[in-house]
């Protein structure tokens, strides 16, 4: 599974970012796929229609910006949940920070990422900063306000 | 536009009756369709611009759907509505020449008078006559533009592939146009026209 990890970022989400994150570990992952939306679907087409077909194939991960607060819209976290498409929600706070600090999170939480497909499919998953203290920030993974690595502690021991 | 304004207009409240019937309401939540939403935007410039008072643009809705059996008179290109004077009017498909009244006295009456069809002008019209997409804003030779098919009608710039609330976005947390368009490889007018639509939208909803 790890050799094969799949990260398709939503369209809010600059292209340059899985751009350039494929140019950093390609070559040490050479299963890796990213992607951006655009890369293969037209702008403007509805949520329902693109995660319809990756629901076919549930190892790919999605990772936005929507949290699904936006009323006049699909809410693409709930339809990841119903459907069983795991994902990962930048917090408020790295996308107020723009693209470097989204770009330093994913890559900050790196060797997390291969741990994802031991969640149960459609499990929500939060990128943000880790509460540290002093000036150092570091990133995290977290599931219902727990860090990853409790929740994978936690899952029963055949995961 | 508040969606405090269209859920009154579309589904009434205790005092009031809906000014039209065709709001969505199956699962629950409040919805009104693209037709509805051109519907609004006619009724809120004959409002704002016009000064038509309310009572008089339900009458005419009723009395379209009444006597000549048109639904959503103001979002079709077959069955214009226009203002002439105080009163609206529509013109009918078997007549273009010549519009009709829909209120005042001169109700089922030909009317020669000039008109004004100002809120019609951003729209375009599918094969049918009915709006299918709406120009919501233009900013040099970008266009902010609302489209029923794409992202379910979000406003969009046009060309671009992204909505218009993403490359506003981008711009504020990213500090500058320039900046947002390298990063999302769009023109800079085209996060430009984002910005000053979504501006004017908060602007507007404050």
């Amino acid at each position: 599974m790890s050799a094969g990890l799949k990260l398709l970022f939503d369209e809010c989400c600059s292209p340059r970012l899985p751009r350039e994150l494929r140019d950093f570990y390609q070559r040490d992952y050479p299963a890796l796929q990213i992607r951006h939306l655009m890369d293969d679907w037209t702008a403007g087409t509805p949520d329902s229609q693109w995660l319809e077909a990756l629901r076919q194939d549930p190892s790919w991960i999605i990772i936005t910006k929507d949290a699904g607060k936006n009323s006049a819209q699909e809410k693409l976290p709930l339809i990841c949940r119903e459907w069983g498409i795991t994902h990962i929600v930048f917090t408020p706070g790295i996308i107020s920070k723009g693209f470097v600090t989204q770009k330093n999170a994913v890559a900050g939480v790196w060797e997390q990422l291969f741990q994802l497909h031991r969640l149960p499919p459609g499990t929500q998953v939060k990128l943000g900063e880790s509460n540290q203290k002093g000036d150092v920030t570091g990133f995290e993974l977290r599931v219902n306000q727990k860090s990853l690595i409790t929740v994978l502690r936690n899952l029963p021991a055949n995961d | 536009m508040p969606s405090a304004t269209l859920s009154r207009w579309f589904f009434g409240t205790n005092q009031t009756e809906p000014m039209s019937r065709s709001g969505i309401t199956d699962d629950g939540a409040k919805r009104i369709s693209f037709t509805d939403f051109v519907e609004a935007l006619a009724i809120r410039s004959l409002r704002a611009d016009y000064g038509v008072p309310l009572p008089k643009i339900k009458e005419a809705i009723r009395n379209a759907r009444d006597h000549y059996r048109i639904e959503h008179p103001f979002a079709r290109q077959d069955h214009r509505t226009v203002l002439i004077g105080k009163d609206l009017h529509i013109f009918l498909k078997e007549d273009a020449e010549n519009p009709v009244g829909l209120t005042g006295p001169d109700l089922g009456q030909k009317s020669m008078k000039p008109c004004i069809e100002a809120y019609m002008k951003d729209l375009d019209y599918d094969a049918d006559g009915l709006a299918v997409l709406y120009r919501a804003f233009t900013f040099g030779d970008q266009e902010i533009v609302l489209n029923p098919k794409v992202r379910f009608g979000a406003p969009s710039v046009a060309g671009s592939g992204y909505s218009a609330e993403t490359l506003w976005r981008a711009a504020v947390t990213e500090g500058s146009i320039e900046r947002a368009a390298e990063l999302y490889e769009v023109p800079e007018a085209a996060v430009e026209a984002a910005y000053r639509y979504w501006n004017q939208e908060i602007g507007n909803a404050a």
